[in-house]
């Protein structure tokens, strides 16, 4: 009798320890998923040897009903699907913008067209701190390079002998108080160099470590690269008697060089390689012609002008050979839309892009960049492996307003876009919606569009 | 019977394409041609050769472009004609020794071809994108971009002979590869050609074109005190603002690039018809809000080239100030 009431006890005993390691286990997996976030190791690991399985994605960020896209595609939780999917991180216009990276969060910098200022802003939040206080006003074009501590500023003077324009282009380092952060009120300065003036063109490669530009000359045009870390170090590695290109640095050092485009007259783009001095043609005699290559420039977004018809199209560099003629390396995107108000992902082979449902009968690009035209833009992401195109969101449903999309780029985990409004040149984020679990973007809303534009929308998938 | 003759080949010609095919011994054949790089429309001679297969007694059947041209034994070589820049000739050789084994070889002839881009010496405003047009008897710089394989080789190695308006002749020596010309009345097209060629070899090239002239345009734009001339945003039709002042300043795109340097266009402001003075820069004009409530400023601007006087252009614009 003693010998069953004690085995009844251990069994007890035994169950409360069972119980009691499920519970401590699981408190450590909450722990590691709060601590390391849910793609972490730890994390992974933890899951694998669970008997439920990998932590997937749309189980850590929720369910996603509705076809409302305001603020409720992209919630990690509850608190997230409340935040509005776009937000705006400047109130004045902005002259160029980058993310950087820190602590594994996402901030925006940018540099205010009035006068130069940098200024920092969280996306999640829309809190900014102020970085500099260099004044340089009318600020036209900015770019950042190396991990966003060293900008070029353009802008105009006025050569009082010809009374001609002058482009005066300036390179600076950030100089902030607490190694590049801005936990502390007290603002930096800038501090740099001018590069030459009237510099027609410049690119700075997508790793962000060097700057290519171009120098009209008598004979044409000169191109230099200027490693952005030691820029004492610059070189002239280009000179050519056609001066008229666009060009775009890739991280291989390679320039892509793309004629200026008029709508009506062909245009060629190059891969232009300073080491051998060879100028290998990628894509020829298309009318209206811009691009936009990939970080590797294995990829191309081109868009051509076909009898009045905007087309944007990819090219694939990588298979490419003599042999193949150059309609094997082609590829029609069915949307309308400049390359340059595209971004490409960072993580995935996709695309982000601003594109209008429809354009009208006016000239593209010329009048776009005249400023005589404007588009009003729909979000898109583009798979480049399938070709599939997928609606990302309206904004006449939320935030009820027309957006011309330029400058676009993705933050490093792919979560947000970033877009500047050509209109009124104000800094936007979007997030970007997450897929679900058969890899679709949820459906969103198209209440709003005409008959004509929802037939339109439906040849695409969502 | 010719015709059975050419199903048998190109069922045997399929046949040879199977997985079974002895591909690993392919490169113990190689084919030269004459000239090394073949241009377009060029006779090619194509030859092949083995120091490893006795071809002299090997029956060899020759297609391009898939169609047979030639079979017999030791016939190793055929003359062909290259396509027109930008078309490929494609030679296969299908090689049956005495042995029994079969073999085959491919070669892809892609003509020479010449890039020929231009650039009109005419006037868009800083930090443009598009493409500056030609305009009435503005200048027009041309460049050529040869290439014999897949990419360009230095411009400077090769002869070029410039032509245009089908007679006119632009000039021509060895690394010419850039001229100027002129272009004619707006609208009208003048047709471009270059042909090089490499000294000392036959490799030739030839690229035609034609130049569209176009009209020359003023558009307004809105310059703000604080952010400088909007060039994003041409100001058309009616315009709506609470300052007190308003500065316009007017782009004349694709005007003859020399004349602008030396201050030689004409600017003309009128306001409700009335012509009135610019600011110190003639591109620019400031209204001011009046006093009283008046209706709005009809403004147009109007840029005339004296030294080209079809290069003109004229646009206008309503600003209305009103209260905030």
């Amino acid at each position: 009798m003693d010998i069953d009431i004690e085995n009844k006890q251990n069994g007890k005993k035994k169950w409360i320890f069972i119980i009691a390691g499920i519970l401590i286990l699981i408190a450590i997996i909450i722990f590691a998923i709060l601590r390391f976030g849910k793609d972490s190791t730890v994390a992974k690991q933890i899951g694998s040897i669970l008997p439920f399985g990998q932590l997937s994605d749309d189980a850590s960020r929720g369910d996603v009903t509705g076809n409302n896209i305001e603020g409720t595609l992209n919630g990690n939780t509850s608190g997230e699907q409340d935040k509005p999917l776009f937000l705006q991180l400047a109130q004045g216009p902005v002259a160029g913008a980058i993310n950087v990276s820190r602590e594994g969060k996402t901030y925006v910098r940018y540099v205010l067209r009035e006068n130069g200022f940098i200024y920092e802003v969280d996306p999640e939040t829309g809190a900014s701190n102020q970085l500099t206080n260099t004044t340089i006003p009318r600020i036209y074009e900015a770019y950042f390079g190396n991990s966003g501590n060293t900008v070029i500023l353009r802008y105009l003077t006025r050569d009082e002998l010809s009374r001609l324009d002058v482009i005066k282009t300036y390179l600076a380092n950030l100089e902030l108080p607490t190694n590049g952060t801005s936990t502390t009120n007290i603002v930096g300065t800038l501090r740099g160099e001018y590069l030459p003036d009237n510099i027609s063109a410049l690119s700075i490669s997508p790793d962000k470590k060097n700057l290519f530009y171009l120098l009209p000359i008598p004979e044409g045009v000169s191109g230099t690269i200027v490693p952005l870390q030691s820029t004492q170090q610059a070189k002239e590695v280009f000179r050519n008697s056609f001066g008229e290109w666009l060009p775009q640095l890739l991280d291989n050092g390679t320039v892509l060089l793309t004629t200026k485009a008029s709508a009506d007259v062909p245009g060629y783009s190059y891969i232009y390689d300073p080491k051998n001095k060879t100028l290998e043609r990628m894509i020829r005699e298309k009318n209206g012609l811009t691009t936009q290559a990939n970080s590797s420039g294995t990829l191309v977004i081109y868009n051509e002008n076909i009898a009045g018809n905007f087309t944007l199209g990819l090219y694939n560099n990588k298979v490419i050979s003599s042999a193949d003629s150059d309609a094997q390396n082609e590829a029609p995107i069915p949307l309308t839309t400049l390359p340059e108000k595209c971004a490409w992902g960072t993580v995935h082979h996709t695309l982000y892009c601003g594109a209008p449902l429809s354009i009208g009968n006016v000239k593209i690009p010329d009048e776009w960049y005249q400023g005589i035209t404007t588009f009003s833009d729909l979000f898109w992401m583009v798979n480049t492996d399938t070709e599939e195109i997928s609606l990302l969101a309206d904004p006449k449903d939320e935030p009820k307003r027309s957006f011309d999309v330029i400058m676009p780029f993705i933050d490093n985990k792919e979560s947000f876009l970033f877009f500047v409004d050509k209109n009124d040149s104000s800094l936007w984020s979007m997030r970007i919606p997450t897929l679900t679990q058969d890899g679709d973007v949820p459906p969103i809303d198209t209440s709003g569009l005409s008959p004509e534009e929802l037939k339109d929308v439906e040849g695409s998938t969502y | 019977m010719k015709s059975i003759f050419y199903i048998f080949l190109s069922i045997l010609f399929l046949g040879t394409l199977s997985p079974s095919t002895a591909f690993a011994q392919l490169d113990l054949v190689n084919i030269t041609t004459s000239p090394k790089t073949p241009g377009p429309n060029e006779t090619v001679k194509v030859r092949i050769g083995s120091y490893a297969v006795d071809l002299d007694s090997s029956n060899l059947v020759w297609y391009v472009n898939n169609e047979p041209i030639k079979e017999g034994v030791a016939e190793k070589e055929i003359t062909l004609t290259t396509g027109n820049f930008g078309e490929k000739t494609t030679v296969d050789i299908i090689i049956f020794t005495a042995s029994g084994l079969k073999l085959n070889k491919q070669l892809v002839i892609a003509p020479a071809e010449v890039d020929l881009l231009w650039e009109a010496q005419t006037y868009t405003p800083p930090f443009y994108k598009g493409k500056a047009l030609p305009t009435h008897k503005s200048l027009v710089r041309l460049t050529a971009i040869p290439r014999f394989n897949t990419s360009t080789s230095n411009p400077k190695e090769f002869y070029y002979k410039w032509t245009y308006n089908r007679i006119q002749n632009a000039g021509e020596a060895l690394g010419k590869n850039s001229v100027t010309i002129p272009m004619g009345y707006p609208d009208a097209k003048v047709p471009v050609m270059v042909e090089v060629s490499l000294p000392g070899t036959d490799w030739k090239g030839v690229k035609n074109g034609d130049i569209q002239g176009s009209s020359a345009k003023v558009v307004l734009y809105h310059q703000a005190p604080l952010l400088g001339v909007q060039f994003g945003h041409a100001l058309s039709g009616g315009i709506r603002t609470s300052e007190t002042e308003f500065t316009i300043y007017a782009v004349p795109y694709h005007f003859s690039l020399d004349n602008i340097a030396n201050n030689n266009l004409l600017y003309t402001w009128q306001i409700n018809r009335q012509h009135t003075n610019s600011d110190f820069d003639q591109r620019n004009l400031t209204l001011i809000k009046p006093e009283k409530q008046e209706r709005p400023y009809a403004v147009s601007f109007r840029a005339q080239n004296p030294k080209r006087i079809l290069q003109e252009a004229s646009t206008q614009a309503t600003i209305s100030f009103i209260s905030q």
